[in-house]
């Protein structure tokens, strides 16, 4: 691990990054609007499914999804040049690490999701109302990018 | 006045408390997401994405947006109280809370022109003006989150 620490720092993406004094601020700006629309659209997503706003169909609320690609991308692309910036402050940090895990779950939790609704009952019924299974699942989405975002915010003070 | 604000009992705890400051940072970060997220999604739809979504059941996540606000109303006050000449003297903080004024009014006329008296269960079409007021919100929100993120690099470090 050492070794790939190592070979981030001395990447030509590093010194990029170091060598500008607007990359820092811009990358950080580039990564909260991405999580605003990461977090914001599943949010909604995440509500309906709980069973909020019965009165929007369930295949029409999934439309929202594109937005929350587009912002797992951006904040892909910025939180790896965060990395290149400063591995060895990153890769040991406590919050981090947990923040790592959180994605890692909620991914795995989106999978579930996946499995858990029916695309073809959505489409055919609107009326249908989500199963219990599938609103704990939403809820638990809800509270694990939640975690992420304080997880995230949490970086600076647990060095 | 703001000699007086940053003695008060509640920025005392802020300044004092080791896990004060992050828990309140961490909450600012959250309810971010929640407001601006969840105002973001009905802007999105009303320029047309996600259109199944009927735009007078959005009333539900507005009320969430809202809770949003309100968590952030308490959370950034405290945040300010605990350094209330450095904020004051801030020009990025200037430009965010006046953005932050504009954007709330926007949200408000906008909800009153969705949700408002008429009680409509029909899928309103939005109107040209109500997109193009939309389409400023879009702008000044993240121009807020902009702004508030540049209060930490262009005046003071403050983490």
């Amino acid at each position: 691990m050492e070794g790939i620490l190592t070979w981030m720092e001395s990447s030509a993406l590093t010194r990029m990054i170091l060598g500008n004094a607007w990359a820092f601020p811009t990358l950080e700006t580039l990564h909260f609007i991405g999580l605003i629309l990461l977090i914001g659209s599943l949010y909604v997503i995440d509500l309906r499914f709980m069973g909020f706003a019965s009165r929007i169909p369930l295949n029409a609320v999934i439309r929202f999804l594109p937005v929350t690609f587009i912002g797992f991308t951006i904040n892909l692309t910025t939180g790896i040049m965060f990395l290149f910036a400063d591995p060895f402050r990153y890769y040991p940090n406590f919050a981090f690490r947990l923040k790592m895990l959180a994605v890692l779950l909620a991914g795995l939790n989106a999978v579930w999701f996946k499995l858990a609704i029916n695309l073809a009952t959505l489409s055919s019924d609107n009326s249908i109302e989500p199963r219990i299974t599938v609103r704990w699942i939403a809820g638990l989405s809800l509270l694990l990018w939640t975690s992420v975002i304080v997880l995230g915010r949490m970086i600076p003070y647990l060095e | 006045m703001l000699d007086w604000l940053e003695n008060t009992g509640v920025a005392r705890m802020v300044q004092e408390s080791m896990w004060a400051y992050p828990i309140v940072l961490s909450s600012h970060a959250v309810g971010m997401a929640i407001v601006v997220g969840i105002v973001l999604m009905i802007n999105f739809r009303i320029l047309g994405l996600a259109s199944g979504v009927p735009l007078s059941a959005l009333k539900t996540m507005y009320r969430f947006a809202l809770l949003g606000l309100v968590i952030n109303g308490v959370s950034g006050t405290m945040l300010f109280v605990a350094n209330a000449d450095a904020f004051f003297e801030s020009n990025p903080f200037r430009i965010k809370i006046i953005l932050l004024i504009i954007g709330i009014t926007l949200m408000v006329m906008l909800s009153r022109r969705l949700f408002g008296s008429t009680d409509s269960v029909q899928n309103v079409v939005p109107t040209k003006q109500v997109k193009i007021m939309a389409s400023i919100s879009i702008v000044v929100w993240t121009g807020v989150i902009v702004a508030g993120r540049l209060i930490a690099y262009l005046d003071w470090k403050i983490f």
